[in-house]
Order: structure tokens, then C-alpha cells, then sequence
């Protein structure tokens, strides 16, 4: 017991990941083809909420969700995803 | 949220593929969509479960019993409702979860170590506050049964990454589809 109190106090002072956010173009791309976020969901195989949290840029995805999300719309990651934000109207 | 595994029950887990996957996919309204519910309902059972560790100080054997039954009864059903407030994330394996909820219970779990780590910590200085006698001096501790405690313990260990979760889960938006 007192080992787990050692390390709970080792790991609460190990500061979490603070990413930089990832910006998209996935609603702009989902409204385009007139597909809700529920089937894009399915295509992808995430939870549907997971696509709101990305679309809101509350959640980075993985190179590997990134990638199935641009074949769902036939284009490629860097048109989709940025660390920058996209330029509006382009 | 892959189909490899065709289990209907993950035993370690404790959890079936259908209540995962129903759990998920519910869209009905729910009072545990709300994050301030899911916090009350936290507050509710950790509140039943000091009760139980503290009642071993009660010193009638009778009303200590129906308390420790009425505690643990209380705490066991509402365990399945906080599990199920969380869509059962917590307790669901990876092949049925998808990558962010995956991320979501690991930080879960994290925290709840941590938590862990300061609840075994009270618990033993309330022990030694006891092998003292600053606490129910009038029992000598040799007199006290620690089985209570003990369960009381295990249900913040079952309990705790469900907490978590449902401690730190925003409110679910409406019309997410």
C-alpha cells in the first residue's frame, strides 16, 4: 500500500502531454458529400462522438484515422488536417 | 472498435460485448448525459462507501450489520448505474472501444491510480490514528472486525476509474449525429 502511495505521488508530479491542436476541414468535407457524422462514423469505425470531438478540434487523431478519413473523401491528410489554420473560402 | 474477437464476455473486464456495444450506441436522453448528474451520483456513493468503512466504530453489533448490508447493497447497485453513466468506457475492452475512448480510459485509469495511492493512504493513517487510541479510544482495536473496511476499500477500487470517467467527462452534446 505504501508502494502505491509512492508512486501515485511520483506520477502526480509527471505534467500530461499539452499537444499543439490539430485544425481540420472534416465538417467543411462531411457537409460537402451530404454525409452525417454518424456514417462517416461507421466508415471509420469510431464512436460517433469522436467525429464532433474532432470536427470542434477537442481531440488530435491518429496518423492512422487520419489517413481513413481523407480516403473517405478521396483526398489526401494534408488538405484535411493542419497544424495551422486553414485560410477561409480556400 | 474493431470485430477481431467475437467474445460475448470479457471475464477479466467484467463486462459484455452487448452491453459495450448497446451502451455505445444509445442515443436516448438520459439524466447521466449531464456531467453535474454523474457528479452527484459520484458524491452518493462515496459517501456510502466512507459510511461503510466508518462503520465498524458503531459499537451495536445489530445496527452495525444492517448498516455494513444497506451500505454494501447500495453501493453494488449503484456501481452498475455509474458504470453504465460512463457508457461503460471504463470497464470495455480495447477491440470495442475506439481510439480516443481508448485514450480516455488509460488517463481514467491514471487518475484513478493516483486516487488509489491517496485513499490507501488515509485509510492507513486512520489506522494508526486507531493503534493509538486518538481514535474510538472506548474500543480497544483489538476489538474491532476490519472486514467492513476492507470491502469498503475494494469498492473504491471498482468503483474509482468509473468515477474518474464520469467525473471528467464533459456533458454529451445534443443532436451530435
Amino acid at each position: 500500500m505504501l508502494h502505491s502511495c509512492y508512486v501515485a505521488f511520483i506520477l502526480s508530479n509527471m505534467s500530461r502531454n499539452e499537444e499543439a491542436p490539430v485544425y481540420n476541414r472534416i465538417a467543411e468535407q462531411r457537409e460537402f458529400v451530404g454525409m452525417s457524422r454518424q456514417q462517416l462514423a461507421e466508415i471509420v469505425h469510431v464512436h460517433y462522438q469522436t467525429i464532433g470531438y474532432l470536427e470542434r478540434g477537442e481531440y488530435s487523431p491518429s496518423l492512422a484515422l487520419a489517413l481513413r478519413i481523407a480516403e473517405v473523401f478521396g483526398t489526401d491528410v494534408q488538405s484535411l488536417f493542419s497544424i495551422k489554420p486553414f485560410k477561409k473560402g480556400k | 472498435m474493431s470485430d477481431k474477437s467475437k467474445k460475448d464476455f470479457y471475464w477479466v473486464e467484467g463486462v459484455t460485448r452487448d452491453a459495450v456495444v448497446r451502451s455505445l450506441a444509445d442515443n436516448n436522453p438520459s439524466v447521466f448525459r449531464n456531467q453535474r448528474n454523474r457528479k452527484l451520483l459520484i458524491v452518493l456513493v462515496s459517501f456510502l462507501i466512507i459510511v461503510s468503512a466508518v462503520s465498524i466504530f458503531i459499537e451495536h453489533p445489530k445496527v452495525r450489520s444492517y448498516l455494513e448490508i444497506a451500505t454494501l447493497a447500495s453501493v453494488l447497485i449503484l456501481y452498475f448505474k455509474l458504470r453504465a453513466s460512463v457508457r461503460h468506457v471504463a470497464d470495455a475492452p480495447d477491440e470495442l472501444l475506439d481510439e480516443r475512448l481508448i485514450a480516455i480510459r488509460n488517463a481514467g485509469y491514471l487518475d484513478a491510480y493516483r486516487n488509489m495511492g491517496g485513499i490507501g493512504l488515509v485509510y492507513v493513517l486512520i489506522y494508526f490514528l486507531m493503534v493509538l487510541e486518538i481514535i474510538s479510544p472506548s474500543r480497544p482495536i483489538g476489538d474491532i472486525a476490519f472486514s467492513q473496511t476492507i470491502i469498503s476499500y475494494y469498492m473504491w477500487f471498482a468503483c474509482m476509474p468509473s468515477m474518474v470517467l464520469a467525473w471528467t467527462m464533459p456533458s454529451e452534446r445534443a443532436a451530435e449525429q
